[in-house]
């Protein structure tokens, strides 16, 4: 199996564990739907390390797989987080990920974005939703998913050496 | 030249993806099934999760639970001879007693068949408040029904199925903003339109009641479903009045309404079957 195969499954297993954690777990622990958002995380890092091809694929099956467990229309989670993952794929090897503050500033733009594309999405398609993002909720979720990025982050380094260091072997 | 041939490939991939989900998006309807496959695909693994998750905690629970039986058990054995654990018994039964009648009487006062439905989790996507239960189509549940579920000894609704899978269904609560339901104050009879706003706070907003109303309803009144060309069967609960507010400028009052349904606790729903009582 190729390298780029084996990274993509490993980070799509990661991407659907995330949700399914973000949609039964969490909510035990987070009251009043605040949670964050770890698919855009793993799509970031994902897509920062490995570059379009993967940053896109990723985006758009994972985007498919939240659709289908969200009342949100179905696309507008794959639509969003495809554009997300292939702009963010460009950066691969261009930029340095330092532990804390990149991360911190790369998941601020990116959620800032992830809100502003999909209330572009919804206002160019002839989709049935609205929502109102300049509320307190999502200043909650941009501010959980600036405190568990770099840790995240962390935790899927470790991980990608390990990949890394097992396929060498 | 290799460069350059990498380059061309993402740039196809993109745009392939692009116009898939384009088009997944302009045909929504037509992605219905694509849509509730993959929910059952997925919710089978959400199952098992919740399962675990289930699993784990009842073990974590029996572990405390068999060292609290422990002493209460060294403390029974104390008692026994002045007959108190008799008294004990007798209050346990009491009490287990009166949460079966409360339960009876919930399933006896639904006017119409129900499916009991457990959630096993929310809509991972934050964009909206959805639930997810563990019945689908396989069970007779279809998109539309209404869903209603027994709480502090009032039965309040919930929301309705907005997609179905083969094992599971998507519910949108009443607080998402896409809800409206068609309401009355219970003790005025005056009508109104009751629609979520995603209230931070989980409120709803009852719009279209008459001012003339205002000397007729007070803080505290409850709201219900009045039946009237809406999906929700008349008398269920919406919740109770917090907040009257009366503008110069408009025809009707605005009302603040919080929910009769306590969301965070919510564990067990009912989703109605029509009997021909009510359409769909």
């Amino acid at each position: 199996m190729s390298n780029k195969v084996l990274y993509f499954l490993a980070s799509l297993g990661l991407v659907i564990f995330s949700i399914i954690t973000q949609s039964v777990l969490f909510p035990l622990f987070f009251k009043n739907d605040y949670m964050p958002d770890l698919t855009l995380i793993v799509i970031i890092y994902f897509s920062i390390n490995y570059g379009k091809n993967i940053g896109q694929v990723l985006g758009f099956s994972s985007g498919i797989v939240l659709d289908s467990l969200s009342g949100a229309p179905f696309g507008l989670n794959t639509l969003v987080r495809l554009i997300i993952g292939f702009l963010l794929g460009f950066f691969k090897g261009k930029i340095f990920l330092d532990k804390i503050l990149l991360p911190c500033i790369i998941i601020t733009i990116c959620t800032i974005f992830k809100f502003f594309l999909i209330q572009l999405v919804s206002m160019i398609f002839p989709i049935d939703f609205e929502i109102n993002f300049f509320t307190i909720r999502f200043l909650i979720e941009l501010g959980m998913n600036i405190v568990l990025t770099p840790i995240i982050f962390f935790l899927l380094n470790i991980m990608a050496k390990k990949l890394y260091v097992r396929r060498d072997n | 030249m290799p460069i350059k041939k990498r380059f061309d490939k993402s740039y196809s991939i993109f745009i392939v993806l692009f116009l898939i989900s384009s088009i997944m998006l302009l045909s929504n309807e037509s992605f219905k099934a694509t849509k509730e496959g993959a929910l059952s695909f997925f919710t089978i693994l959400q199952r098992g999760v919740d399962l675990t998750i289930e699993f784990t905690s009842n073990t974590i629970n029996s572990v405390s639970e068999l060292k609290n039986l422990k002493k209460r058990y060294d403390l029974v054995s104390k008692e026994l001879e002045d007959y108190r654990s008799l008294d004990r018994e007798f209050l346990e039964v009491k009490r287990e007693n009166s949460e079966f009648k409360k339960l009876l009487n919930f399933k006896d006062s639904l006017n119409h068949d129900s499916i009991q439905c457990e959630i096993i989790g929310k809509d991972p996507s934050n964009l909206s408040s959805a639930i997810v239960i563990n019945k689908g189509s396989k069970h007779g549940i279809k998109n539309n029904q209404p869903v209603v579920a027994e709480q502090d000894g009032l039965i309040g609704v919930v929301g309705k199925v907005i997609n179905t899978g083969a094992y599971s269904s998507i519910v949108l609560p009443l607080l998402d903003q896409r809800s409206y339901i068609a309401s009355r104050l219970s003790e005025s009879r005056y009508e109104g339109l009751v629609k979520g706003f995603d209230s931070l706070d989980g409120y709803l907003q009852l719009d279209y009641v008459k001012k003339i109303a205002l000397n007729e309803i007070s803080i505290g009144s409850l709201v219900e479903t009045s039946g009237m060309n809406s999906l929700y069967p008349k008398g269920y609960f919406i919740g109770r009045i917090i907040q009257i507010d009366r503008v110069d400028y408009e025809t009707s009052l605005k009302i603040l309404i919080e929910p009769i349904i306590d969301f965070s606790r919510l564990e067990f729903v009912s989703v109605l079957v029509p009997t021909g009582v009510f359409n769909e």
